[in-house]
């Protein structure tokens, strides 16, 4: 199955057009061109030089992305800051501080549960660190938190988001690749639990060393008050995920189904969205989609290019030289895209490196989910790691630490942890979308 | 979401600026609104009355497509576009000048010749209708590559001829 997606294994290359394209390309993005106009200026110049139609760069502009699936990212856009203004995202941390706040470090724990709850409606990454980060991050300043330990739990924790169903990152995935975005979402569901409870083991034995406080234990009847005022907010990822793993609706209506379930308890139950604030939140949402989906029809040209000229063959010439097998194929992507993490942002990292990687899935013989979590988890592990890190920056800002000073690296290397667990065992992310029927 | 002009720029500049980032804030802003409205209606219906709504599907997509090319534009003139910028930090200013100088130039030369195509492209489809909407053709749907490219280029070169002008230039 994998193999007829990604098409057949090219039995040559052409190298200077190769050369061309992609010396171009890398040349403009060292110099600081933005990631979009890199691929469009080396494309067209491979275009120009080589003879190719270039009518073609226009008409892959309007319809790479005239499709159904991308509508899904405004959707989890506006759904994530919904459920911020609509006070749905405060109901979370309240909950989450009712179940976890006595243990030790008991605010940093706080902070990864209700991240875990957010992930369930949010697929993004940014709307995560910027809403907890923003309740959280003072009142861990104030109760004697280091201001980078702070950010260093906020921005790892938001990383959760975009793993656990439903995802912005997926949705891009599922698009470049013709997978089905369903079933990612549901590959999903384990690894991005496990980053969780890894993060809360970390947050507990650091909180242990450093002496972090803890918050009284609730009675169960407080908890329970709590729970009902809740209830709304916390039910809204059990009908965003249970039916998205169930097959009920595709991401596209998933994200309307949790818009219109955040507009609705903002408005009619919690009473705390102002309409007002609508307009500004579309226009936000607007640009925080163009950016991204502009690098997508763009990367659609680069990438047709890189297809027809055989590209996929220098890459698997290239790992055969090498001699990994598989598993040491599946190692260096993971080493590759860490390091390529530190200095690439998330999207535009997986938006360059997909069309480069997939041509490997046929020929080495890998699994297409499998390889898929590996590329997502890890290229999400560089939204965290510094100097280019974008949950990174956004959590700094918000915790006024500079970059030097977050403790970050504990909690990349439990992520991390999680992305090999998946290297060696795939049924943690193929057994659960094979139980669906997606698989 | 405030605009972000160039604050080094002269008052003039600053407020056509100013004006150019509401208009494609507002485009791109009721796109996605009509293109949110539509789908929802198309999902309500289907999950509530199992109708299906084909126009409405087909519309909320190249509504889709117009919000995210105006969004370009905004991004554009915010400059706000994804970039690695780790090499060019190292950089020494006259240096970073000259490559932002470049940047700019090829940005107006890719921007100017997809719209060029995209134009062509445009005008090919004139008399085709939409799939399921009668009376509305294709131009509509392809039309927003030029005018968004188009617009991007022309503000970079207003840009570019005001860096050149401006005796102290920006800092980036």
């Amino acid at each position: 199955m994998s193999g007829s997606r990604a098409g057949p294994i090219p039995t040559r290359a052409d190298g200077l057009e190769i050369a061309v394209l992609l010396g171009t390309f890398g040349l403009l993005l060292l110099i600081g061109t933005p990631v979009a106009v890199a691929m469009l200026a080396a494309s067209l110049l491979d275009i120009l030089i080589f003879g190719l139609p270039p009518i073609i760069s226009a008409e892959r502009l309007s319809s790479a992305i005239n499709s159904f699936p991308l509508l899904a990212i405004p959707f989890f856009i506006l759904a994530g800051v919904l459920m911020n203004r609509g006070g749905l995202t405060q109901r979370l941390v309240d909950v989450s501080r009712a179940f976890v706040g006595h243990y030790k470090g008991g605010t940093a724990q706080v902070n990864v549960l209700a991240s875990i709850f957010f992930s369930g409606v949010s697929g993004s990454a940014s709307a995560d660190a910027a809403a907890i980060g923003s309740m959280l991050i003072p009142t861990m300043k104030r109760e004697g938190y280091s201001p980078g330990f702070a950010v260093g739990v906020t921005a790892a924790s938001a990383t959760i988001g975009p793993i656990i169903p439903p995802s912005i990152v997926m949705v891009i995935y599922g698009s470049m690749t013709n997978m089905s975005i369903g079933a990612l979402f549901v590959a999903g569901l384990v690894p991005g639990l496990m980053i969780g409870i890894g993060l809360m083991v970390m947050v507990s034995l650091l909180a242990r060393k450093h002496g972090y406080p803890s918050a009284e234990r609730l009675v169960w009847r407080q908890r329970g008050r709590t729970m009902m005022y809740a209830l709304p907010a916390l039910i809204a990822p059990g009908i965003i995920v249970g039916g998205i793993v169930v097959g009920l609706y595709t991401a596209t209506e998933a994200g309307v189904i949790a818009c219109l379930y955040a507009l609705a308890i903002g408005l009619l139950v919690y009473r705390e969205l102002p309409l007002r604030a609508l307009w500004g939140v579309l226009i936000e949402a607007a640009e925080q989609t163009a950016i991204p989906v502009f690098i997508l029809a763009c990367a659609s040209i680069f990438g047709w290019l890189l297809t027809i000229h055989g590209f996929g063959r220098v890459v698997i010439d290239l790992l055969n030289a090498l001699d990994l097998g598989p598993l040491g194929v599946l190692l260096f992507l993971v080493v590759v895209l860490t390091l390529i993490g530190l200095f690439i942002e998330g999207l535009a990292a997986l938006i360059i490196f997909v069309p480069l990687i997939v041509p490997l899935i046929p020929a080495f013989g890998l699994n297409e989910l499998q390889v898929a979590m590996i590329i997502i988890m890890t290229i999400l592990i560089g939204t965290v790691t510094p100097p280019v890190g974008l949950q990174l920056y956004i959590a700094a800002s918000i915790g006024k630490c500079p970059i030097n000073h977050v403790v970050i690296w504990p909690f990349v290397a439990v992520m991390l942890a999680v992305v090999l667990c998946v290297v060696f065992v795939p049924g943690l992310v193929t057994g659960l979308p094979g139980l669906a029927g997606l698989g | 979401m405030t605009a972000s002009p160039d604050p080094s720029a002269p008052p003039a500049d600053r407020d056509a600026a100013g004006r150019l980032v509401r208009l494609a804030a507002v485009i791109a802003g009721a796109a996605l609104a009509a293109c949110v409205l539509l789908t929802s209606v198309t999902v309500v219906l289907r999950f509530g009355f199992n109708v299906s709504l084909a126009w409405a599907q087909e519309a909320g997509r190249y509504l889709f497509v117009w919000s995210v090319y105006a969004g370009v534009f905004l991004a554009v003139i915010k400059n706000s576009h994804i970039r690695v910028t780790v090499i060019a930090d190292l950089m020494p200013p006259s240096v970073r000048r000259a490559a932002e100088f470049l940047i700019k130039l090829v940005a107006i030369a890719s921007f100017l010749v997809v719209a060029w195509y995209g134009a062509l492209l445009a005008f090919e489809n004139i008399d085709r209708e939409f799939y399921t909407v009668p009376f509305l053709t294709l131009i509509w749907f392809y039309a927003s590559v030029p005018i968004a490219l188009t617009a991007s280029a022309l503000y970079l070169l207003g840009d570019l001829v005001g860096v050149a002008r401006r005796p102290d230039p920006d800092p980036g």
